[in-house]
């Protein structure tokens, strides 16, 4: 925590990436003074103060209305990016422009309930993290299908990425501001975000909440489409070393090992009971292959392994980050002795 | 300090004390924007008996009856500077104040002041235009002191204080910014030391931003006469960490860097941008990096 903090509190930072959320833009807003003020009466060390609102060229009328909120909220801060950038590159231009010990990040259509941030704020210092998600208790979408693919591809990415934190991912994250930051100002633009907040800590928590699409759920329309599905997966793997790079390698040295040992034992054969090869030359062009083959797969493995890595350097993986933790105290121990906030 | 004169009309005189990082952007907005033509006079700021000649022959080289924009942009004084150093620039100013008052007698008369958010603000985040300043060290104590001056000046026309957050600029002059440190020395391969934290937010403005807009409103003064304190920032903070990676993207060397174990100067800044001038646009922090970079390397700064 900076001196600041000492003398003002813990600020929280709000940054909400809005497409086609203009029904929802005033509640939200009035949910996020409603916790201003809840905070403000309980007295507590920490602040709402400020929620970014990004209009990432929104399809309906998403800007007036986030400009006429920004009129009557001096707190409420209004973006406007040029053109459609999509979820991550709106979240990211709201996190360099925020300010906050904290950063929260949510969706616009209130599936995210503001009211949940105190629960985050507490797990987070209780538990000295530096990110925490907010996880749904059931299904989101009240769709089956829609869940199921969710959760499988959820799977099939940890599998691919070796990333233990990849199914917590979710768009409502309390962050802490430094390494909201520092992940923001490295993202390229076909970084994925919470990857790059994976490379700044490993103090990453999940709390499970009630959480429903209610846009979806109502209307059978969500936020994301398809594409901007498929668009999220190709990011999060090309962000991330994939295992795949690596078990390609291991094959082809294995590859290489077996033909190897075969060689040795096809030639002790020819060599001692040269009656039981039926078919000449077979055995060893098929090493041969089996050799050159493995040699390929392993030497490919190491060349997209440097290239991996040159890819990492370029969207920005720290060498190293210092991160202070010691302005967790103050709201530590108000939360130890707050007896009546939610658990 | 430099004479400026803008051709045509009854554009005003300009009297530009301090020719460093902002000062120097306000004379380059005023020659290159407003075409005006400046001569350079001596004016010592350590010999008080000179000075009053000095300023009598500033004085005498005023065309008759045109107004006057007396502006200080100018400074012995940085973060590090105690009590005693402050005092001696204050009283300065309160000469420079009693001189504007001393042409007023015989033509209109506006003061612009250049004060400094970071002194006034220091370790205060989310500003907004009703936060009041709170200074931590000497330096901030003396720039309120100077603003505090200028609000009680009479007789005067328009009373401008511009409060510029951290500024960042290509200057041949020793005292340069993080930003501008940055880029000279990874160019070049010698190492930055760094006096905050990488975490450290401050709120960074192009000097030349502040140049063209306070050269605008000298050159175009608004009717109302008044005091009017603005302040110029982005509205956007950034991470020391940020500059960095920026810089290094702009620079494509590798950046050598120091951070200083007990940093005196690590405090957060942050405005929120309703606290900002309507009037005011700020260049972003790829852009103004870019051009510094590119100044550096053509030998510009």
């Amino acid at each position: 925590m900076s001196e600041i903090s000492k003398i003002q509190g813990i600020m929280v930072s709000i940054v909400v990436p809005v497409y086609c959320g203009s029904d929802y833009l005033t509640p939200l807003a009035e949910a996020l003074d409603g916790l201003r003020r809840q905070w403000q009466q309980q007295q507590t060390p920490f602040f709402l103060a400020e929620a970014i609102f990004v209009d990432d060229a929104a399809i309906d009328d998403s800007a007036a209305r986030i400009e006429a909120l920004a009129r009557r909220h001096d707190w409420i801060v209004p973006l406007h990016l040029s053109r459609n950038f999509g979820q991550h590159p709106a979240t990211i231009v709201g996190i360099l422009h925020s300010s906050g010990d904290w950063v929260v990040t949510m969706d616009e259509d209130l599936q995210h309930r503001p009211e949940v941030i105190t629960q985050m704020l507490r797990c987070a210092v209780l538990e000295r993290a530096d990110i925490v998600y907010a996880n749904p208790v059931s299904a989101v979408h009240g769709a089956a299908i829609r869940d199921l693919t969710s959760r499988s591809f959820k799977r099939l990415m940890q599998w691919l990425t070796d990333n233990p934190n990849l199914p917590s991912f979710n768009s409502f994250r309390l962050i802490r501001g430094p390494v909201a930051r520092a992940a923001a100002s490295v993202c390229s633009h076909d970084t994925y975000l919470d990857i790059t907040l994976g490379w700044f800590t490993q103090s990453i928590r999940a709390i499970r909440v009630e959480m429903k699409d209610e846009r979806y759920m109502r209307t059978g329309r969500s936020g994301y489409s398809l594409r901007s599905l498929l668009s999220h997966a190709w990011r999060m793997i090309f962000s991330s070393q994939i295992k795949l790079l690596r078990i390609g390698a291991v094959l082809g040295l294995t590859a290489m090992a077996i033909s190897v040992l075969a060689s040795v034992y096809f030639l002790a054969v020819k060599l001692f009971y040269p009656a039981d090869i039926q078919v000449q030359g077979w055995t060893s062009l098929f090493l041969a292959m089996m050799f050159f083959g493995g040699l390929s797969a392993f030497m490919l493995g190491i060349v997209l392994q440097y290239l991996s890595s040159l890819v990492l350097k370029v969207h920005g993986k720290p060498t190293f980050f210092t991160i202070d933790r010691s302005g967790d105290n103050a709201v530590r121990q108000w939360f130890e002795t707050a007896p009546d906030l939610p658990r | 300090m430099k004479l400026l004169q803008i051709d045509g009309g009854d554009k005003p005189v300009i009297l530009l004390f301090g020719l460093g990082l902002i000062g120097g952007a306000v004379d380059r907005a005023l020659r290159l924007r407003f075409g005006a033509r400046g001569v350079e006079f001596p004016y010592d700021w350590h010999d008080a008996p000179r000075r009053r000649a000095q300023a009598d022959a500033i004085a005498a080289a005023l065309p008759p009856r045109l107004p006057v924009a007396l502006v200080w942009a100018g400074g012995q004084s940085g973060f590090g500077s105690d009590q005693a150093q402050m005092r001696q620039e204050t009283a300065l100013v309160e000469e420079l104040i009693r001189m504007a008052q001393a042409l007023r007698r015989d033509r209109p008369v506006d003061f612009h002041m250049i004060s400094s958010a970071g002194g006034l603000f220091e370790s205060q985040t989310h500003c907004s235009s009703a936060t009041r300043p709170r200074p931590l060290r000497a330096y901030g104590a003396g720039k309120l002191a100077q603003e505090q001056a200028l609000a009680r000046a009479e007789g005067l026309d328009r009373r401008h204080v511009y409060r510029p957050s951290s500024v960042y600029g290509a200057t041949r002059s020793k005292r340069v910014g993080l930003v501008a440190a940055l880029v000279a020395n990874g160019l070049t391969g010698r190492t930055t030391r760094i006096f905050g934290n990488p975490n450290t937010l401050r709120d960074y403005v192009l000097a030349d931003d502040i140049g063209h807009y306070i050269a605008r409103r000298i050159a175009a003064p608004e009717d109302r006469a008044e005091m009017q304190v603005l302040l110029l920032a982005r509205g956007r903070p950034a991470s020391v960490f940020e500059v960095i990676e920026r810089v290094r993207e702009r620079v494509e060397r590798p950046l050598l860097l120091q951070f200083d174990p007990h940093p005196s100067n690590m405090q957060d800044m942050s405005f929120l941008p309703s606290a900002l001038p309507a009037d005011w646009q700020a260049t972003s922090l790829v852009a103004g990096i870019s051009r510094i970079a590119t100044m550096a390397r053509s030998g510009l700064a």
